[in-house]
């Protein structure tokens, strides 16, 4: 294939993605994706847009090196990757922005999951609730017309639909009542996040996104086709290098000062492209990981046993250039699998994929003030 | 700094392909030069290559920064694995918003199941409250402190009325779970009769003692032993339509052989046409029955 035709396939995929991220952030958090509006929603949803944007761009360039089988799977199903990518972007910002909300949120999962007469469940991606027995039912209404009225007149929803207290006050019976009046009222499952929408409101719920009503699809649609790979090489920002090296050392710094399971865990089958990253843009080199990582003869022995390599377990008598070279065969087969990982680290997998866990979360916390998009 | 990077050594380096050597030298130029590392992802320009890099760091960590509900709810119901549990405890220690969110969830794990009795109290207990709502009386039937009250004295008074009963005494050498006393309130006194039901064998007595019951949990048998005297053969009430409406499908996983029961749960919920089918499975069961042909016969005329 021609570079060009590469890069017109790229720009399409893109634009198709882009729009389903498009979809999913103005349901889920109500607003226009209209550069000119200039409500907080709406501007930190097109930044949203725009981080969502770049990822799927970073994932669409990742086939020619699945094909080499030492990069993430390709995406299969663009359209899946950018909802999900929108969805998941969606929930930790409303999680984010308005707790209480996601309290309520907790409680009704929480209700769904403990009640054998109701239950959530995923469909297309999307987490849905109802009773049980739609478990099976393969379609959910996007309930646009029945939100847009419970919020607009809350006198439409049946009497037993309303709730009379807030959400710390109801007891058992009255979460049964009111859900199952809701749900009789729809008569179909209806998504978790539309049901907080629906309820929060009349349940004490006080910090709430803004309402306006969403807007018209079609009323939207010329902007989908305006989003391209040539409006994204505009938004990229040249002081952007800065900011991702003062991010990396960051990260890099924080993981020097973990414990050395998490260190191991992360560096050896990390979850992105962070620390493909740390030697491209001079944060650490290659060596620098290895010594971070200290592993021993043993350790050695054991990938080589593992790997089909055998360099790892020659020695040339230097032994700080034994262990560089080795670290830098090792590195052509990041990441390793959690099993083989597990056994370096006396470990079992998901011991491992925990202590990857913890060591993310430390690192999230550490970086989460860098993480703001410099203005 | 070094050479350039050929294209063919950059597609060595992306395809992980060098020797240690070239690689760390590839490496520590690449660090010093955009211009090769843009070659890295010929499709796109530095800055756009280097957003996508930004990006994916982003959105990598976005979802680490928290616990996932999954992780809250497997912590607080005590059925998380240690290694998870120490990881969350972990967390908690230093994130504010998850141990407000915990803490929240917590209160909320424990919520009593419906159908129990003191949220059938408790129902009751409102249903009563609406009716009086003007006075000042009814402000303080309100408070919770009235309601754990009042259902603390009717289970006292029920179990009283139980353990003094006739019923406790002649069964004393018995076990007394195994029949369950009509409610006082039968009318229709029924002939002594027998009922197949699944594996179990029902049987009526002529003193209106019916055994038989004790495979299913107290509430059920409560509600059988109502239906069978004809004592409570009528429209159900809300709550009763709400409770039945949540039993019905734990009752038909464990106790799907019992037409009796489903029966019973589906007039309860108000679902005449199902309890009809049920019952009309227990006659089959039963040919010539004059029990089963009176259940039917019965919910007809309530369906009317």
């Amino acid at each position: 294939m021609s570079q060009d035709s590469a890069e017109i396939n790229l720009e399409a995929a893109l634009a198709r993605a882009t729009s389903a991220a498009r979809t999913v952030l103005r349901r889920k958090l109500n607003v226009t994706l209209r550069p000119e509006d200039g409500r907080t929603e709406n501007q930190d949803a097109l930044e949203l847009l725009c981080d969502i944007q770049f990822r799927i761009l970073r994932k669409l360039q990742s086939p020619d090196r699945a094909a080499t089988g030492v990069d993430a799977p390709a995406i299969r199903n663009i359209d899946f990757y950018a909802k999900q990518s929108a969805r998941n972007a969606c929930a930790e910002y409303l999680r984010d922005r308005y707790p209480h909300r996601a309290f309520l949120k907790n409680r009704l999962r929480r209700f769904f999951r403990s009640r054998p007469a109701f239950a959530e469940w995923e469909l297309d991606g999307e987490m849905v609730c109802g009773f049980a027995g739609w478990r099976n039912r393969k379609e959910y209404a996007p309930n646009a017309k029945f939100i847009a009225k419970a919020l607009a007149d809350p006198a439409s929803l049946a009497p037993d639909a309303q709730p009379r207290t807030s959400h710390e006050n109801l007891h058992a019976t009255e979460w049964d009542v009111l859900l199952e009046s809701v749900l009789s009222d729809l008569g179909c499952a209806i998504e978790l996040d539309d049901l907080v929408s629906v309820l929060a409101p009349r349940m004490g719920v006080k910090d709430l996104p803004a309402q306006t009503g969403r807007p018209a699809e079609d009323e939207l649609a010329p902007l989908e086709a305006a989003d391209s790979l040539a409006q994204l090489q505009q938004i990229a920002d040249p002081a952007a290098e800065v900011y991702l090296r003062e991010l990396l050392t960051a990260l890099w710094q924080s993981l020097l000062q973990m414990d050395a399971r998490k260190r191991c865990a992360f560096l050896l089958n990390p979850p992105s492209i962070e620390v493909e990253l740390l030697p491209l843009y001079g944060v650490a080199q290659i060596p620098d990981i290895g010594k971070a990582l200290a592993l021993t003869d043993a350790q050695f022995a054991a990938l080589c046993s593992e790997l089909p390599v055998t360099e790892l377990a020659s020695s040339s008598g230097n032994r700080q250039a034994d262990y560089d070279t080795k670290f830098a065969i090792l590195w052509n087969f990041l990441p390793l699998q959690d099993a083989l990982i597990g056994k370096l680290l006396n470990l079992n997998q998901q011991q491992v994929i925990n202590q990857r866990m913890l060591a993310r979360r430390i690192l999230a916390r550490e970086l989460a003030r860098l993480l703001v998009r410099p203005a | 700094m070094s050479e350039h990077l050929t294209p063919s050594k950059l597609e060595s380096y992306r395809n992980r392909a060098l020797s240690p050597g070239d690689l760390l030298l590839a490496v520590a130029h690449l660090a010093e030069c955009p211009e090769c590392r843009a070659g890295l992802n010929p499709s796109i320009s530095a800055n756009l290559a280097t957003a996508t890099n930004l990006a994916a760091i982003r959105g990598s960590f976005a979802d680490a920064a928290h616990l996932q509900f999954e992780e809250m709810e497997s912590y607080l119901a005590g059925e998380a694995p240690p290694e998870t549990r120490a990881m969350v405890e972990a967390h908690l220690g230093n994130c504010d918003r998850c141990a407000h969110e915990v803490s929240d969830l917590r209160g909320f794990m424990t919520l009593p199941a419906p159908g129990s009795l003191f949220e059938m109290l408790a129902v009751q207990q409102e249903l009563e409250e609406e009716k009086s709502r003007s006075s000042w009386f009814s402000r303080a039937v309100r408070s919770r402190a009235y309601q754990l009250g009042v259902a603390a004295v009717v289970l006292l008074i029920a179990f009283g009325a139980f353990r003094y009963s006739p019923f406790f005494k002649g069964n004393a050498s018995g076990d007394r779970l195994n029949t369950v006393q009509a409610p006082a309130a039968v009318t229709v006194k029924l002939p002594p009769a027998e009922l197949s039901d699944g594996s179990r064998k029902i049987t009526i007595t002529s003193d209106g003692v019916i055994s038989g019951l004790q495979t299913f949990p107290p509430p059920y048998r409560d509600r059988l032993s109502a239906v069978l005297s004809f004592a409570h053969f009528d429209r159900p009430s809300y709550t009763e339509s709400t409770w039945a409406q949540h039993e019905l499908l734990t009752a038909r996983t464990a106790f799907g052989d019992s037409h009796l029961l489903l029966g019973t749960l589906e007039l309860h919920a108000g679902h005449y046409a199902e309890a009809r089918q049920e019952f009309t499975a227990l006659s089959a069961e039963n040919p010539g029955s004059d029990l089963a042909a009176s259940l039917l016969h019965k919910l007809d005329e309530l369906a009317k």
